[in-house]
Formats: structure tokens, C-alpha cells, sequence
């Protein structure tokens, strides 16, 4: 047998463990054959008394196995650190799983954030919007009847963002687990049926129809609001340079021309644009 | 000679061996090998496992001829443990070849 022959060999015998510890096996064995090449052996011999490379990776299998250790505190967590066969096998897995579930918690926070704060602005702008339709209905008011609106969609959309991150915590999170756990036992995990699909499509479905309603209606509203102050923004503008610079004509700008011009915008009530 | 005779003794010859002081891996193979005849093959991974529970560590020495070697050192609990091992090789030992004396006088007598 040559040198890389049983190298080859021992590695692949030595597949359960995880790549980084087996590094540091061959690298034992790669020390190994650098001491006795020196004195002169050469590679058959050396492998010749090292042994059969599948059962020198056997021991090594068995020897991570719990054995009963000293029985003090120090090697027990010793034991406990390094019996798994695999402690960093699921390093990657492990960088993923927090990932995620850093992702998931933000999501939950933002959420019930979402669910809470647009709720309770869609509440408010709400009982506005109904409490001014009754006594009239206006351009102003159209604006904020579509804000009210979307705030409430915007409520659906947190409840179904909270919906989704409790759904990822019952049930995601517990896969994830299980399956670094069974790739830390070495055990295959059984395929599981994949139930609540269709709550699962049902719910994200509804939560990007009601995001996008809640942004078309929300956007609308502001747009009106805006159309409507900046509308009356303009025509004070002119009131005000009429009266600065040319007072004599200011009259015939309030007898003649402003009526027409704003009647929609002077039948607004003075409290409305102070809402806002 | 029996392989399971030889593992069971294997780790505490290791610990005795690091007891004289911190060697490295391949020394301790080879000093073993050539008293107790066994593969070279089956001496790291009674280290690694040794390692693994506290009983030696290991640091890097850089070699003038090459790669840096990996010398072990025993710890406290290393040392506590080859004591032990010792005196119960040492009364078992003992306890077996009185009954291997007793028990050839009895074939004997048989």
C-alpha cells in the first residue's frame, strides 16, 4: 500500500467525522510518515505496521463513543463537548439557524409592531373618516376615507406577518432542529409530510394582497390630502401676495376670480386641515 | 498476543509514557510499538481520545526539519488517572497470575 493509498483509504473510512477533526487525525498520520520516511522506511513499510487504515478509523469511531470518564467537573464538560462525534458538524447549519431565526424574530417584532401601530391608525383615521362622511362628503375627506381603509389592510397584513412568525416558530424552527439534531446523531431523519401547506399559501397570499391594497389605498389617501393642502396652500399664496403688493386688487381677487376657483376647498371646515 | 489484552493496557501506557514528559506523537508511537508490539496505526487514536477527555493536551512546536510537530503534555487529571490505572493493573495483575499459579497447579493435580 502506498502513503496516499492509505490516506485515501483512512479519510474515507473516516466519513462520520466531521471534516475538521479529520484533518487533525491525518495530520497525526501525516506526521507519522514524516518521522519514520527520515529514518529511512519506506512506504509500504511504513503502512504495513501502521495497520488496516478501515479499522484504525473504526477505533477512532469507537473511541469518541461517552466512555466513563474521570468523574470530576472538568472532564465531564470535556465529555460533553467533544463526545458528540460531530460538535462543529453543524456549524454551517447552525450560522443558517440563526440566520433565519434572527430574521423570524424581527419579523414577530415587526409584526406585531406593524399590527398595533397601522391598527390603531387605521382605528383613529377610521372613526374620523366615518364620523366626517356622515356630516359631509369632500375631496378632503375621500383621502381620508382611502387611509382609513388601508390602515385596516395594513392591520390584516401585520396580523398575518404575526401569524407567519408563530407558524415559523411552531413549526419551522422544531424541522431546523431536528435536523441539525439528527445531524449531529448521525441518525437520518425521516421525511415528514408536509401538512398546513395550504394555510401556510393561504396566509402569505393574504398578507401580500393586503400590503398592496394597504400601499395603493394609503398612497391614494396621502396623494388627495396633499392635492387638497397644496391646492389651498396655493390659493392663500396668492391671497397674500395680492395683499402685499397690490392691495386695491385685492378685492377683485375676492369678489371675482376666488369664488370660482375654490369653492370645494372654502367649504372644508377650518379643522380638518389641522388634523392632519 | 491478544489484541483486546494489548488496547486495554494501551492508554495507560500512553499516560506512563507522558508522565517522563512531553512528547510527541510519533515518539510515543514508536517507543510502544517496540515494547509492546502493537500497530503503529493504534496509538493515535488512543491519544486523540485522551485529548479529548482532558487527560493530556497538546501544542504546537515548529521543527526545524519540517512541519510543525504536535507535542502532548499530561494534565493533573491525566496523571491522577495513570496512578490509578497503575495500581489496578498492578493488583490485577498480580491477582491473575497468582490464579494462573493456582490454577496450573490444579491442572496439574488433575
Amino acid at each position: 500500500m502506498t502513503r496516499s493509498e492509505f490516506t485515501r483509504r483512512l479519510s474515507s473510512a473516516l466519513g462520520s467525522i466531521p471534516q475538521n477533526e479529520r484533518g487533525e487525525i491525518l495530520n497525526d498520520y501525516f506526521e507519522h510518515f514524516e518521522a519514520e520516511l527520515k529514518k529511512g522506511k519506506t512506504e509500504e513499510e511504513i503502512c504495513a505496521s501502521l495497520g488496516n487504515p478501515e479499522e484504525i478509523a473504526r477505533s477512532y469511531i469507537d473511541e469518541s463513543t461517552p466512555s466513563q470518564g474521570y468523574n470530576d467537573g472538568y472532564s465531564n464538560s470535556k465529555n460533553y463537548e467533544n463526545n458528540g462525534v460531530n460538535t462543529n458538524a453543524a456549524s454551517t447549519g447552525e450560522i443558517v439557524l440563526w440566520t433565519i431565526a434572527s430574521m423570524f424574530f424581527v419579523l414577530i417584532a415587526g409584526g406585531f409592531f406593524l399590527c398595533m401601530f397601522f391598527g390603531g391608525i387605521g382605528i383613529v383615521f377610521g372613526s374620523f373618516t366615518v364620523s366626517w362622511i356622515s356630516f359631509t362628503v369632500t375631496e378632503f375627506s375621500s383621502g381620508f376615507v382611502n387611509i382609513g381603509i388601508g390602515a385596516i389592510f395594513l392591520m390584516i397584513f401585520g396580523a398575518c406577518l404575526s401569524v407567519i412568525s408563530i407558524w415559523c416558530c411552531a413549526k419551522l424552527f422544531p424541522t431546523y432542529f431536528r435536523f441539525i439534531s439528527s445531524r449531529i446523531s448521525g441518525k437520518k431523519l425521516p421525511k415528514q409530510k408536509k401538512k398546513s401547506k395550504v394555510f401556510i399559501i393561504v396566509i402569505l397570499i393574504l398578507l401580500v394582497v393586503s400590503l398592496l391594497t394597504a400601499m395603493i389605498l394609503i398612497s391614494t389617501g396621502v396623494t388627495a390630502l396633499i392635492h387638497d393642502n397644496i391646492f389651498e396652500f396655493l390659493v392663500d399664496l396668492v391671497h397674500d401676495f395680492i395683499e402685499r403688493h397690490a392691495p386695491d386688487a385685492l378685492i377683485y381677487w375676492e369678489v371675482h376670480i376666488f369664488p370660482y376657483i375654490s369653492d370645494s376647498v372654502c367649504s372644508l371646515p377650518d379643522a380638518l386641515p389641522s388634523l392632519i | 498476543m491478544n489484541i483486546q489484552f494489548k488496547k486495554g493496557v494501551l492508554e495507560m501506557c500512553v499516560l506512563l509514557e507522558l508522565c517522563k514528559g512531553d512528547k510527541y506523537g510519533y515518539e510515543i508511537s514508536s517507543s510502544l510499538t517496540k515494547a509492546i508490539d502493537i500497530s503503529d496505526g493504534s496509538v493515535y487514536p488512543v491519544l486523540r481520545r485522551l485529548k479529548q477527555e482532558g487527560y493530556v493536551s497538546s501544542y504546537l512546536v515548529e521543527s526545524s526539519e519540517g512541519a510543525p510537530r504536535k507535542y502532548y503534555t499530561i494534565t493533573e487529571h491525566g496523571r491522577a488517572l495513570a496512578d490509578n490505572s497503575l495500581q489496578e493493573w498492578k493488583t490485577f495483575s498480580s491477582r491473575v497470575n497468582m490464579l494462573i499459579e493456582n490454577g496450573g497447579n490444579e491442572n496439574d493435580t488433575k
